[in-house]
């Protein structure tokens, strides 16, 4: 089929001014939060099921690639047209359809912004709990495709274990039902499946997610140490103590330095390292359990710790670690964050080597991670401008994501695999490995239309 | 089965792990099929050489591990090989420090708990600044063990392999979750015969497709699962159980909607019938009425979150109007769950034959399931009780007959026909865990068809394309 045809053809199926197609829409919805390009030979703004049934069901007959998108945060290139095609961006499916106390439930449009439906649910005392740190302009469903997670996963697990079932739609247009309020249906969990399947298996038209009471309590710490090490060792003592608490988030000297300029958020310049500790539940027993957080930081060496009094220190302390990595463009104009994960006592000596890996090829490396999950995001500073310095920070990404792997860890803990992780899936799986996620993607795509050339590799 | 195969069988595995006398296949049988050969791999190379044999030569594989679901499902239309579990039995790695442990498909439940809580070394090494870990590994904290946060029914026989493959799971889901919120990865055998490795050991992990997910649940019909990877948690400090009698359902669902209105964060909210609840709290007697039922609410944790549970739980029950209750603790408190966990199992062997149902519904409805699933029951003369986890919508409903009585089958039927109009117009959902009946196969063994039914035969389809993997056993044939 011509383009203009197909241009025609989605035009019917969604209305004239939903389909974009001048230069700079390709442009602007060519890219994501990675640094890979592509270019998109038309975005689609549907603005129901049926339309996105209409668009995919074109494509699947003609052929034509189609990339679901959220509001482009991804950070691992999973939502750049690199085949071209179709890009479906949900932003006009952005209605919060039910919310259901009683079954502790939510059912919402894809294009829904994060952080719109936690702020909503908190005025009725409910979380929704995975929160990335995107969650101010990412979607739901970018979040169920990427299987996001964020802070308090820790404690609450991430985006998958709190989807309870979606509408979909599949390759040829068919819409149909996963899951659902029902906790126990047999069968296979297709949910699980698709979440975190990168928009590569099937395309969420709705979302039924799992709410939960919102803490009685919370008790949010700051500790400021002296050495990195002091630091790590402070993380799994809590953990081995019996303590597992809603987040742990460390930051390094670097990314507080970036931080400090950006919101002042009252991190010390001279300290190497600082952790965001966080306790919730009942009231009863907190305070028990926080002084037991205090005297394990104070056993190792920590130089500094403020424990905030109310909401709006709490929100100060968090300032800091949310506007983190837009913080850090003061220092560089661009950056690379890998998102290697290892076991939690692995932390240290992991990362040591990755400041290894940036003195090695001159590079300057900020930390800033959720160290309760072993989920590091080493920062990598450069210039995109800079050529050559780019393709070194690319060197240096691969080389810790190895060394993550070494270390009993894994390539991606929550940002996706998309196109810039393809080459390191062999530092984990096997060709056999490999083979079982194709036979997946063949039986719900045969035709290789749904955002082709993502996640494993050919 | 054809003597050159159970040579090859038994050239990987030994003549001592593989049973091919007719005599001794008997007591193997799956329902009403016999295996043609029973195996039992010690290595998952030796599964994998299984399997390969098998796909060679076009023969079914069934696995089994403890045997407590080998009621579950249909027969299987073709059983060549029985793959026994029993000798895979090892933990792989207990990584306490990081909070997971790694363990073969055949270790059973309790074991593993029973290593993990005894385990004194939920330690870290320390760290000096050059990035080594210095040799004396810390020393001055208080250790305490861990646990798998999940508590599947008869701990004692079911094995991981089976736990993860059905999907079992029980009380606690309430607060911990179910298989799939434990589940880091896995290893298994796919129908080739090769040796398969997804997920890890970090909770966070987003590298490929979620295929330790699908393999969930899956009741061996995608590869034979071997090895997984669980996360842990700390032992909680202490742990107390509220039980609270009632004189109906309507009450009991009052305190179970209070608590579940409140800010309360119990690991579990059980409910259970009379005959049921007098048997596992002789402590309560007096409960009046034939509708009466029990509440059960367990609270883990610091020791300030467990008096505070229980506290305002009998305040709650109160109001709901309670009859009586009792704050269980220490070996009450074991002895109960111990007691608990046992509940719906099904082959007591000389024990009168029972009919488990599983039933399950969004949250709210579960009240409604019950109540007229057992109105129905009364009505028809069938004898029934139930337990539910009452937070999470997830009940069972099992009936019980000393004699089966005229029409007995008839008006089983009939009561199924029922439960399921009840659960399709609920939203809910039925499984037939149990039925020894030769008549089983009559009953809607797993529920409502589902919309995605399709899907799932695709996948089957893409990763077992000749079928060898319980051919028939499961959902909609599959």
């Amino acid at each position: 089929m011509e383009r203009e045809e197909a241009i025609r053809k989605l035009q019917e199926s969604v209305g004239e001014e939903n389909v974009l197609f001048s230069d700079v829409d390709l442009t602007l919805y060519g890219y994501d939060a990675s640094l890979e390009k592509g270019r998109a030979d038309a975005v689609v703004l549907p603005g129901s099921t049926d339309q996105v049934s209409l668009v995919v069901r074109l494509a699947y007959q003609e052929g034509i690639p189609i990339i679901a998108r959220g509001s482009g945060t991804n950070l691992s290139g999973g939502t750049v047209p690199v085949r071209g095609g179709i890009v479906l961006h949900f932003s006009r499916m952005n209605k919060i359809l039910e919310v259901d106390i009683p079954n502790r439930t939510v059912t919402v449009e894809p294009g829904v912004i994060t952080l719109d439906l936690q702020t909503m649910l908190l005025k009725q005392g409910f979380l929704y709990a995975p929160d990335p740190a995107s969650q101010k302009v990412s979607t739901l469903g970018g979040n169920v495709g990427e299987n996001s997670g964020g802070p308090h996963c820790l404690k609450y697990g991430v985006t998958t274990n709190h989807v309870l079932g979606a509408e979909v739609v599949l390759y040829d247009g068919t819409v149909t039902w996963i899951g659902g309020k029902n906790p126990d249906n047999p069968g296979y969990d297709l949910m699980g499946l698709i979440v975190g399947s990168e928009g590569t298996l099937a395309i969420a038209t709705k979302i039924i997610l799992r709410i939960i009471r919102a803490p009685e309590a919370i008790k949010t710490m700051l500790a400021i140490y002296d050495s990195i090490e002091d630091a790590s060792n402070t993380v799994s003592a809590i953990i081995a103590e019996g303590i597992v608490p809603a987040t742990l988030e460390m930051m390094d000297h670097v990314v507080m330095e970036a931080v400090e300029k950006s919101v002042q958020a009252g991190y010390p310049l001279d300290a190497a390292a600082v952790l965001i500790i966080e306790l919730d539940g009942l009231k009863d027993g907190l305070d028990r359990q926080a002084a037991k957080v205090l005297e394990i930081c104070k056993r190792h060496n920590v130089r500094e710790i403020q424990l905030a009094r109310d909401e709006a220190e709490r929100a100060r302390l968090w300032a800091g670690r949310k506007g983190a990595f837009g913080a850090v463009t003061r220092l560089r104009p661009c950056y690379m964050v890998c998102d290697g994960t290892v076991p939690r006592t692995k932390l240290p000596e992991v990362l040591n080597q990755v400041m290894e890996v940036g003195k090695k090829y001159g590079l300057l490396i900020g930390n800033v991670f959720h160290a309760g999950d072993g989920n590091l995001h080493p920062l990598i500073l450069f210039d995109e401008r800079d050529e050559a310095e780019k393709n070194t920070a690319m060197k240096a990404a691969s080389e810790i994501l190895k060394i993550c792997a070494d270390a009993g860890g894994t390539i991606s803990g929550e940002h996706g695999i998309g196109i810039e992780k393809l080459r390191e899936m062999n530092f984990i799986f096997t060709e056999d490995d490999l083979e079982t996620m194709r036979k997946i993607k063949r039986a719900m795509d045969p035709k290789d239309v749904l955002n082709p050339g993502k996640v494993i590799p050919n | 089965m054809n003597d050159v195969i159970l040579r090859e069988l038994e050239e990987g595995l030994g003549a001592d792990n593989l049973m091919a006398e007719s005599s001794e296949l008997s007591a193997y049988s799956v329902g009403s099929v016999s295996p043609g050969a029973v195996v039992f791999p010690g290595t998952i190379e030796e599964v994998a050489h299984i399997v390969k044999v098998a796909a060679e030569n076009n023969l079914a594989i069934v696995v089994r591990g403890g045997g407590t679901k080998m009621g579950l499902g249909r027969d299987p239309e073709r059983m060549d090989i029985l793959l026994c579990t029993s000798r895979l039995g090892k933990v792989t790695d207990m990584d306490t420090a990081n909070l997971t442990v790694t363990a073969q498909a055949g270790m059973r439940f309790a074991d593993i708990q029973g290593a993990l809580a005894g385990e004194e070394n939920r330690c870290y090494l320390l760290v000096s600044p050059n990035g080594r870990e210095q040799d004396e590994v810390c020393f001055e904290r208080e250790h305490g063990g861990c646990f798998v946060p999940l508590d599947p029914p008869f701990p004692d026989m079911a094995t991981l392999g089976g736990i993860v493959a059905a999907n079992s799971s029980g009380p606690r889901r309430l607060l911990y979750g179910t298989v799939r919120d434990m589940l880091l990865g896995v290893r298994f055998v796919n129908a080739e015969g090769k040796i398969i490795g997804v997920g890890g050991k970090t909770v966070k992990n987003v590298s490929g497709y979620d295929v330790s997910r699908l393999i969930i649940g899956s009741m061996g019909t995608l590869g034979v699962l071997c090895e997984m990877t669980l996360r842990l948690l700390p032992l909680p400090e202490t742990a107390a159980t509220t039980v609270m009698g009632f004189r109906s359902l309507d009450d009991a669902f009052s305190l179970v909607d209070a608590i579940m209105a409140s800010q309360l964060t119990p690991a579990a909210i059980e409910l259970f019938g009379k005959k049921t609840g007098v048997r596992l709290t002789p402590q309560l007697q007096e409960i009046g009425g034939g509708d009466g039922c029990f509440v059960a609410v367990l609270a883990e944790g610091a020791s300030e979150v467990v008096e505070r549970i229980g506290a305002d739980t009998l305040d709650m029950g109160a109001r709901a109007g309670s009859l009586e209750s009792v704050i269980l603790k220490g070996d009450d408190h074991l002895s109960f769950w111990h007691d608990y966990y046992q509940l719906g199992r099904s082959d007591h062997g000389n024990g009168p034959k029972e009919i488990v149902v599983r039933v399950s519904c969004p949250i709210s409805r579960l009240k409604e399931l019950l109540g007229k699933a057992m109105n129905e029951s009364a009505a028809l003369g069938l004898a029934s009780d139930i337990f539910a986890h009452a937070g999470s919508g997830v009940g069972r409903i099992i009936i019980r007959e000393k004699e089966e009585g005229d029409g007995f089958k008839e008006r089983v039927l009939k009561w199924m026909g029922r439960l399921l109009e009840l659960c399709i117009s609920i939203s809910g959902n039925l499984v037939v865990e149990g039925a020894a009946y030769p008549w089983k196969g009559e009953l809607p063994i797993w529920g409502i068809s589902r919309p995605e039914h399709d899907l799932m035969e695709r996948i089957k389809q893409g990763m077992d394309p000749a079928g060898i993997f319980s051919p028939g056993r499961y959902v909609g044939g599959v």
